[in-house]
């Protein structure tokens, strides 16, 4: 079985790799890379520093979810309806084989355009003479495992539904799990009223973004820029924590969930 | 080889039947052309046998249930249309398939395969994107006859000179062919019996 998922997989992975826009994604986040060095070159090197991983924070949470969101709605529905997963359980795949292939090609594609940027931003960073930029390295990872939840969660929804329908509920996943973190932030601090508790069991239920201690202390900071600006309740700053160990293994529990959820979608499918 | 008795499939719960009272037996040697007018339930009938679609009714190939894995091993499934490669090449496709029936690497059965459906050497490692129709439509047939299953599946083929060599050959070595189209043209005198289905229902 193992021999066989993994032949699929290189199958899969062949098919993700020869779309143009995800290769045009990842070209134009080194682009972005590159403008946003020559653009902070030139500043004192505390504004340089706040400037260059905004704009990475920025990139990655953008280019990331397109690639997440892109990825994950096309995972199933698609072959389905060309015939092309019929093709191959016809010849004897397993669906549940297929199912992990696809998502397993495209969770590879996804880590490793993030991969590429987390490169280009520590060669940008190496360039700029500010060094090895260990806090970024470890925002792109938190980033990675935000972005391969919202892929996954795409993908569950891509064995029922079409790519815009999967990629809707993938952007909720999204905004849902940065709500969470940020709703349990305030009600830690009691600001949400009667609502505390709510927000307490939302965070215990579903699923959570996972925030490098780069990100919360630029957002905390309020330089965050438009990809992780400060979080006001009536004005109020709300310091929002890092994610500890126990958010990113919830995070990992569910991206599981909608590995599962593909899987099970998968059954009964018509291909 | 093949027994289909009393099919019917449904795709949306409480909806009209696309194919139904489908009754058909294929035993070693033996061919069937299912035909109609598009959107008859042919295609629905052959997703039936391969397992790709939830029916009522009975299907078994090869004495088990249409899904088992034990029997995709054993039967060749060339799908319609043109978008069914998916971005790859024929030969990628062609070496998974072989290598999913025989259970490991089986490149040269798969060569064989294009070679037998007319597949040139330079045109087996162009992407879908560059191939024409009738190139798709080779793949699809080489795909059915890697391996040279007992039960061959062909959804809507082309009439190449291969395609009726190949039906002829595995007829021949005692496999069976079901082959649904709605141009039956020369497949009629090829296969002997024909089904012909209106509204999913054979008449």
């Amino acid at each position: 079985m193992i021999g066989r998922l993994m032949r699929l997989t290189g199958y899969e992975l062949a098919g993700v790799l020869r779309r143009r826009w995800v290769w045009t994604v990842v070209v134009l986040g080194i682009v972005v890379i590159a403008i946003a060095a020559v653009t902070v070159s030139g500043k004192a090197p505390s504004a340089q520093s706040d400037d260059f991983r905004a704009t990475a924070a920025s990139l990655l949470l953008v280019g990331g979810l397109t690639l997440a969101l892109c990825l994950g709605a096309t995972t199933i529905f698609t072959g389905g309806i060309t015939g092309g997963l019929g093709a191959l359980v016809g010849a004897g795949a397993r669906r549940s084989e297929v199912t992990l292939a696809r998502v397993a090609a495209r969770l590879a594609t996804l880590v490793v355009a993030l991969a590429t940027w987390c490169a280009a931003l520590q060669v940008a960073s190496l360039a700029l003479g500010r060094g090895w930029d260990g806090p970024l390295a470890v925002h792109v990872a938190a980033g990675a495992e935000t972005h391969a939840a919202v892929m996954l969660a795409a993908a569950a929804v891509s064995t029922v539904l079409g790519p815009a329908v999967s990629a809707i509920v993938g952007l909720i996943v999204h905004v849902t799990a940065q709500a969470v973190v940020n709703l349990e932030a305030a009600a830690d601090l009691g600001r949400l009223g009667s609502s505390d508790q709510l927000a307490h069991v939302a965070y215990n239920l579903l699923p959570r973004s996972v925030s490098s201690p780069m990100i919360v202390e630029l957002q905390n900071r309020g330089s965050g820029g438009p990809a992780a600006p400060q979080f006001e309740i009536n004005s109020i700053p709300i310091p929002l924590p890092a994610a500890g160990i126990g958010t990113v293994l919830w995070t990992l529990f569910w991206c599981l969930i909608f590995g599962m959820l593909c899987v099970r979608g998968m059954r009964n499918r018509t291909l | 080889m093949l027994d289909v008795r009393d099919l019917e499939v449904v795709y949306q719960r409480g909806g009209e039947p696309a194919a139904r009272d489908v009754t058909l037996t294929l035993g070693p040697g033996d061919a069937v052309l299912l035909t109609g007018e598009h959107g008859s339930g042919k295609t629905s009938v052959l997703r039936a046998v391969l397992g790709l679609v939830v029916a009522s009714g009975e299907v078994t190939v090869l004495g088990r249930p249409a899904a088992s894995p034990e029997v995709a091993a054993r039967r060749g499934y060339g799908p319609q249309g043109r978008a069914f490669m998916e971005g790859h090449t024929p030969r990628q496709l062609v070496h998974l398939v072989a290598a999913l029936r025989m259970g490991r690497s089986a490149a040269d059965i798969a060569d064989e395969a294009l070679e037998r459906a007319g597949i040139p050497h330079e045109r087996r490692r162009v992407t879908a994107r560059s191939l024409d129709v009738e190139e798709i439509r080779r793949v699809a047939l080489a795909c059915a006859i890697a391996t040279d299953p007992d039960l061959i599946v062909l959804d809507d083929p082309w009439e190449f000179p291969e395609t009726a060599l190949e039906i002829e050959r595995a007829r021949a070595r005692g496999a069976a062919v079901l082959v649904a189209t709605d141009e039956a043209g020369g497949f009629t005198s090829l296969l002997g019996r024909t089904i012909t289905l209106v509204e999913g229902a054979p008449t």
